[in-house]
């Protein structure tokens, strides 16, 4: 809790400074093994915007970024494909988002494949990256019954529903310009 | 002595009548392809040893006047899934290939195609409206037919992994890849298969499949890890349209399957697509021709009220029209997201209806009784 109290001044404080906190490069990683990340390397590589895209991200990833996205929303195929299991994925991603905090990183959790990734095997994935994100995205169908928008509510941080993944690239992309008279 | 002439009379023509069903389903509908075809082969022309055999299939081969790259599609490698290989006689009957080149091997398991699984109750046929009336196409099963090859092991060791499946996965042929020139029939099948992929220099893979609702892979493509940036622009475009789908990689540790095997052991980009089938779940209820085709069935409405399915599943079903408009759709997703990441081996096709007109107007409405 204070970890995020301190990145939240961090990022009011770039902002009253009149630069965005979202820098490039940005480390792409998924919560839950989906193959979603996927989706939003094509988004980024798309807008031209800097990252590296690890599926298995540590920690030690986190040393060459400066901006975490993670991908939530599980996938048994992805954890099979992975061998890693939900416990440790869960672990692994604990782990990346408190350093992220931790170092000042901020973390954009986004939601992109639908009802498909919601359900017993995603919803832990889903909340811890919600419950350590300073801004999220998602695409509709995934938040039909109002469980991201309830839980971003709460923590006070930016939600925005897109209809489609490829409607990603525009807010992602202001994200990451520097505001109007810079 | 009249009552045992009787008897003996009933008796014969039951087994008269029975015989006649069960040979038919030995009987390959006929395929109406568009002119656009320019060769029609057996799946023997590339492993010998099938040659004559039930496991002997047809190849329809459709060349644009362009050179480019190669994609295969694979229906009716289970055969009690009828999207799979209605999808590919949809696509024999409509396409127009205007670049590259178009392979489309509808009853990749043909064995499968001529008797139903045990205890399933599924019906022998089912019937389609078209333009000239009904037709009828057969329901099969999801294993090779046992006349072809029994009895199975009680372990299934996958060759070449040595990964142990269940013993009725050996008459599987999607456990079964990349098969094995001296192996089981199914696994000569697998073999044949892999061999046309080398042989033809296949670039794309396109594995058309279904399962039950509430399986968790479903509404899905399944990519090999080579063939995940094309599945993924692919999956991307189809939400685009407001369709379900989900992007699965294949595990590395799960053999047998094509989307591993063919993307492990051939250069192509192996995929696979999965769709939403009622008459295969283990929740349904009455199992009949009707539940083929509408995919309306009240135990897994029921089902999903109480998020026991992996799909939405309201009172009106999930018709064969839309399972095989999804994999129409999916098709031409994944080659047009194949030629964007391919420059110089795009392959363009026509012809084929759109998801919108499917469902509008039935799969049915577009299939040819003359070409």
């Amino acid at each position: 809790m204070r970890r995020l109290f301190v990145l939240a001044i961090f990022i009011s404080a770039v902002l009253a400074n009149g630069q965005t906190p979202y820098q490039t490069p940005v480390l792409l990683t998924t919560g839950g093994q989906s193959a979603d990340g996927l989706f939003m390397k094509n988004v980024l590589t798309k807008e031209g915007i800097e990252f590296q895209y690890k599926p298995l991200a540590t920690v030690a990833d986190l040393d060459s970024a400066k901006t975490l996205i993670m991908v939530i929303g599980g996938s048994s195929k992805g954890l099979g494909a992975a061998r890693i299991s939900a416990e440790d994925e869960i672990a692994r991603m604990t782990a990346l988002l408190d350093s992220a905090a931790a170092k000042r990183i901020p973390v954009i959790a986004a939601h992109l494949g639908g009802k498909n990734r919601r359900g017993s095997l995603s919803d832990p994935f889903n909340d811890l990256g919600v419950q350590k994100s300073n801004h999220f995205f998602v695409v509709k169908g995934g938040d039909d019954d109002g469980y991201f928008k309830k839980r971003t509510n709460v923590r006070k941080i930016p939600y925005l529903m897109v209809d489609k993944t490829a409607d990603l690239g525009a807010p992602l992309k202001q994200l990451f310009t520097k505001p109007a008279g810079e | 002595m009249i009552r045992k002439l009787v008897i003996l009379a009933l008796l014969s023509a039951a087994c008269f009548i029975s015989g006649g069903m069960l040979l038919s389903q030995h009987q390959d509908e006929t395929l109406y392809p568009t002119p656009s075809l320019t060769k029609r082969m057996m799946l023997s022309d590339y492993f010998s040893v099938l040659r004559g055999g039930d496991g002997d299939t047809e190849v329809f081969e459709y060349c644009g006047d362009e050179g480019g790259g190669t994609v295969l599609i694979l229906g009716g490698t289970h055969c009690d899934e009828p999207a799979s290989y209605l999808a590919a006689y949809l696509l024999i009957e409509t396409l127009d290939v205007q670049r590259g080149r178009v392979l489309i091997v509808p009853r990749a398991n043909r064995s499968a195609l001529t008797h139903n699984l045990q205890g399933e109750g599924h019906p022998q046929t089912f019937e389609v409206e078209t333009l000239h009336g009904k037709r009828s196409f057969r329901m099969g099963s999801r294993y090779t037919n046992p006349l072809n090859q029994w009895p199975d092991p009680e372990v299934y060791l996958h060759s070449p992994s040595k990964q142990e499946l269940s013993g009725s996965d050996s008459r599987n042929l999607n456990r079964c890849y990349p098969g094995r020139a001296d192996g089981t029939y199914t696994e000569r099948v697998a073999h044949a298969l892999a061999e046309l992929i080398k042989q033809e220099k296949v670039d794309l893979v396109i594995d058309l499949h279904e399962a039950s609702p509430e399986y968790p892979v479903i509404n899905a493509i399944v990519a090999h890890e080579r063939a995940m940036d094309c599945a993924a622009f692919a999956v991307m475009e189809l939400q685009g349209q407001g369709l379900e789908y989900s992007l699965e990689p294949s595990p590395q540790n799960y053999h047998g399957l094509s989307h591993r095997e063919l993307g492990d052991h051939t250069n192509a980009l192996a995929t696979l697509m999965e769709s939403a089938n009622a008459s295969q779940g283990r929740l349904r209820g009455r199992t009949d021709a009707q539940l083929v085709v509408t995919g309306r069935d009240k135990m897994y409405t029921r089902a999903a009220e109480i998020e026991m399915t992996r799909v939405p599943f309201g009172l009106e079903g999930i018709p064969l029209d839309i399972r095989v408009a999804r994999h129409i759709e999916g098709t031409r997703q994944l080659v047009l997201a194949f030629n964007g990441l391919n420059a110089g081996k795009e392959v363009e096709f026509g012809g084929a209806p759109t998801y919108a007109e499917i469902v509008e107007r039935g799969f049915g409405k577009f299939m040819h009784e003359e070409n």
